[in-house]
C-alpha cells in the first residue's frame, strides 16, 4: 500500500462526525417496536383459560349431580326393574350386610317382632303418615318405591313382608312424586322401557291396573318433534399449519425476482404462524333430535411471522419487501434483517351438520362435519421497522395465495342450554384445504381451530 | 465514566438509558465510516441507523475478547456492504482493462480536510466507492473483498485502481485550484 493510501487512512483515524438527531430517533423507535408485545392475541390465552375453567366447572357440576336431578326416577326404576327381572326373588334381594332373607330366617331373625328401625329424620312426609296411620306394611311399600339409599338395609325385610302377606298395595302407594318424577323425565327410549317395567313389577304387586296403564301410555307417547331454530355468535382462533410446497421452495418466486434475490441476497426466512383470530355470526335449523344444520360467516385474520433484509421505495414511501408480493425492482435498498408481520383478513362460509352423539341434561357433544368457503380479500406486509408504511398486497396480481378456496370441515362441539333462550357452546373444528391444480403453493394447509360462542334459540321446545 | 462491559450489558437487558449512552459514545465516531461508504450524509445516516439497530439486537452475540469498536466497525462495514448492494446491481462492477492512472507522483492531501476527501469518495462510482474503502482504509484483501461482494478478485483489483486514479484526480484538481487561489 503507498503513501497515498496511508495519507487517507490517517486522514480518518480517529475523525469524528455527529449524524442529525433523526438517527437515534430511527434506532430508538425500532429498538421501542422489539419491546412491544402484541396484545392482538392475548385473547387467546384468556379464551382457552375461560374454555378450561368452563369444562372444569361443567365437570365438577356434572359430578356434583347439578344436571342430573332428573335421574332419582329412573335410578328407582332400574333397581325396580332389576329386582323384577329376577323374579322378585327374595334369595336376590340381599340386604347390605349380603344377607338374604333365608339366612336371616335361618338366623333366627325375627321379621314380625323387629321393628324397622329408620331415624325419624329421614322419613319424609309421606312416611310419616303413613307411620302415624299405624300401617306398617304401606310404609315398608313407600320406602321401597322411595328407594331411599338410607333404608335399602330395611329393604329385604320389607320386600320379604310383601310377598308373605299378600299385602295389596293401595293407590296412594302410587306415590305421586314417583309418578310425577316419571313423567317429568325426559323421554327416551330407555326410561320408557323401565317404566313399563315398574308398572308390569307393580301391576304383580296388585295395584290398579288402569292407573299403570295410564302412566305406561304417557310414557310411551312420543312427544311431536318441533324444530328449534337458532342463532349463533361465535369467536375463536384457527392454527394455520402451511405445509412446504411440494417443489421445496417456501415461496413462489417467480424467474426474474429468482436471479435478482441471488444477486442481491433479499431473503425471506420461512413463516411462522403467529395465530389469528375469527368471528362470526350463524343460524342452526334442527332437522330431528339429533340432527342440526348450521351455516354460518366468519371473518378471520390470520398472522404469519418471518423476516427480511430488504425495503423498496415506491411513490415516495418505504414498503418492506416479501418477495412472492412483488416490488419495485428498481428502488430497492439493503438493510439489516428485520421482523415482517403478514396479516391475511378472510372471510368464510361454513355449512355443516351436526349429530348429536350425546346428551346430558343441559349438556349435548355434537360431532360436525360440512364444506367450508373461503374468500381471502386481503393480505398485509408489515415490517418492524418505524419507517416502513404497510404493504397492501394485491391478490389479483400474485399467485402466491388463491382468493377462493374449498375445504372440508370436521369438528366436535359442546353446547350447555342455559335457559329457554340462551346457551353457550364450544367447538373444536379442524378444516383441510381441498388440494387445487395451479401455482397456489399452499395446497396442503390445514386449520385447526377452536371457539367459543354464544347460541340464542328463536323458538323453543316447551 | 461507566466501563463498555456495564454499559453493554445493560444494553442487552433493554436498559433505554444505557442504550442511548451507548450510541452517544460511538455513534460520532462511526459517522465518518459510513459516510465513506455513502453518497451522501442522508445515506450515511440510513446505514448508521440500521447498523445501530443490528449493533442493539446482536449485543449478545459480540465476544469480549474483540474490541468493542473494532466489532461495531464492521458491524457499520456489513450493513455498507448490504445497503450499497441494490446500487450495485444497477451498476455493475465490470473488470476494466485499461484504467488511466493518475501519475503525479508528490501528491500532496494533507491540506485537505477530512470531509473534502470524503466529498470526493462520496462522487466515486459504487462500486468503486466501496472496494477502495475496504482496501485502502479497513485494509482487507482483495480476496476477502471479492468474497465479501460476491465480484471475482480481478474486479476488486480493477475497481479499486479506478477508484484510486479517479480520487486522485479529483484530489489533483483540487489542489491546483487551491494553489491557483493562492497565487492570486
Amino acid at each position: 500500500m503507498g503513501n497515498f493510501e496511508n495519507e487517507l487512512k490517517d486522514m480518518f483515524d480517529g475523525v469524528e462526525y455527529k449524524p442529525s438527531e433523526r438517527v437515534w430517533a430511527g434506532v430508538e423507535s425500532a429498538l421501542a417496536q422489539d419491546k412491544k408485545k402484541g396484545i392482538f392475541f392475548m385473547w387467546q390465552t384468556y379464551g382457552i383459560a375461560a374454555a378450561v375453567s368452563l369444562f372444569i366447572t361443567a365437570g365438577v357440576m356434572f359430578n356434583n349431580g347439578y344436571f342430573s336431578n332428573q335421574q332419582d326416577p329412573s335410578k328407582g326404576a332400574q333397581e325396580l326393574t332389576q329386582k323384577s327381572g329376577e323374579g322378585l326373588s327374595t334369595d336376590s334381594l340381599k340386604n347390605e350386610d349380603g344377607l338374604n332373607n333365608e339366612q336371616l330366617a335361618k338366623e333366627g331373625y325375627n321379621q314380625d317382632e323387629e321393628e324397622v328401625q329408620q331415624p325419624v329424620a329421614s322419613l319424609d312426609s309421606k312416611q310419616l303418615l303413613a307411620k302415624s296411620a299405624g300401617e306398617g306394611v304401606k310404609e315398608a311399600t313407600l320406602n321401597d318405591l322411595n328407594l331411599d339409599n338410607q333404608k335399602r338395609s330395611a329393604e329385604s325385610v320389607q320386600v320379604t313382608t310383601l310377598a308373605q302377606e299378600d299385602i295389596q298395595v293401595e293407590e296412594m302407594l302410587l306415590d305421586a312424586e314417583v309418578l310425577i318424577g316419571l313423567n317429568e323425565a325426559e323421554m327416551k327410549p330407555y326410561r320408557q322401557s323401565l317404566a313399563a317395567a315398574k308398572a308390569k313389577w307393580l301391576n304383580g304387586l296388585g295395584v290398579d291396573e288402569s292407573a299403570l296403564m295410564n302412566m305406561v301410555q304417557v310414557m310411551d307417547e312420543k312427544p311431536a318433534f318441533e324444530a328449534e331454530r337458532m342463532l349463533n355468535g361465535r369467536l375463536g382462533n384457527n392454527n394455520f399449519n402451511i405445509s412446504s410446497p411440494e417443489n421445496g421452495q417456501p415461496l413462489n418466486v417467480t424467474a426474474e425476482d429468482a436471479q435478482f434475490a441471488a444477486f442481491s441476497d433479499i431473503s425471506n426466512s420461512q413463516e411462522e404462524t403467529l395465530g389469528s383470530i375469527s368471528g362470526g355470526v350463524g343460524f342452526s335449523w334442527e332437522l330431528s333430535n339429533r340432527l342440526v344444520l348450521n351455516t354460518s360467516i366468519r371473518y378471520s385474520e390470520l398472522r404469519v411471522k418471518s423476516s427480511s433484509n430488504a425495503y423498496s421505495i415506491e411513490n415516495g414511501e418505504s414498503y418492506p419487501i416479501y418477495l412472492p408480493l412483488g416490488y419495485d425492482p428498481d428502488n430497492v435498498n439493503f438493510i439489516g434483517t428485520y421482523n415482517l408481520t403478514n396479516t391475511m383478513q378472510g372471510l368464510s362460509f361454513q355449512p355443516t351438520l351436526s349429530y348429536k352423539v350425546a346428551q346430558f341434561g343441559k349438556f349435548d357433544v355434537s360431532v360436525n362435519g360440512g364444506v367450508g368457503f373461503d374468500y381471502f380479500f386481503a393480505y398485509r406486509v408489515k415490517g418492524d421497522l418505524n419507517f416502513l408504511s404497510v404493504k397492501r398486497a394485491n391478490l389479483n396480481d400474485s399467485d402466491f395465495i388463491r382468493k377462493f378456496n374449498i375445504s372440508g370441515i370436521s369438528g366436535l362441539g359442546v353446547n350447555y342450554r342455559l335457559n329457554d333462550q340462551f346457551g353457550i357452546g364450544a367447538d373444536f373444528s379442524y378444516r383441510y384445504f381441498v388440494p387445487t391444480q395451479g401455482a397456489d403453493n399452499r395446497r396442503q394447509s390445514s386449520v385447526l381451530g377452536f371457539g367459543l360462542g354464544v347460541n340464542y334459540f328463536l323458538s323453543s321446545k316447551n | 465514566m461507566i466501563q463498555d462491559i456495564e454499559l453493554i450489558q445493560k444494553c442487552i437487558k433493554g436498559d433505554s438509558k444505557a442504550q442511548r449512552e451507548l450510541y452517544n459514545r460511538y455513534a460520532a465516531k462511526l459517522m465518518p465510516m459510513a459516510m465513506r461508504y455513502a453518497k451522501s450524509q442522508a445515506d450515511a445516516e440510513d446505514i448508521l441507523q440500521d447498523a445501530f439497530i443490528k449493533i442493539f439486537n446482536s449485543l449478545e452475540s459480540f465476544r469480549q475478547e474483540a474490541q468493542f469498536l473494532t466489532w461495531l466497525k464492521r458491524v457499520v462495514v456489513n450493513t455498507a456492504i448490504n445497503h450499497n448492494r441494490k446500487k450495485l446491481y444497477q451498476q455493475p462492477m465490470l473488470d476494466i482493462e485499461k484504467t488511466p492512472l493518475y501519475v503525479e507522483k508528490e501528491l500532496v492531501i494533507s491540506h485537505l480536510h477530512f470531509t473534502e476527501i470524503m466529498a470526493m469518495m462520496q462522487k466515486l462510482p459504487v462500486g468503486c466507492r466501496t472496494v477502495f474503502n475496504l482496501f485502502a482504509i479497513e485494509g482487507y484483501g482483495h480476496k476477502e473483498i471479492a468474497e465479501m461482494m460476491d465480484i471475482t478478485e480481478g474486479t476488486s483489483k480493477s475497481q479499486y485502481s479506478r477508484a484510486r486514479a479517479l480520487l486522485q484526480a479529483m484530489i489533483a484538481e483540487a489542489s491546483t485550484v487551491i494553489k491557483s487561489n493562492a497565487s492570486m
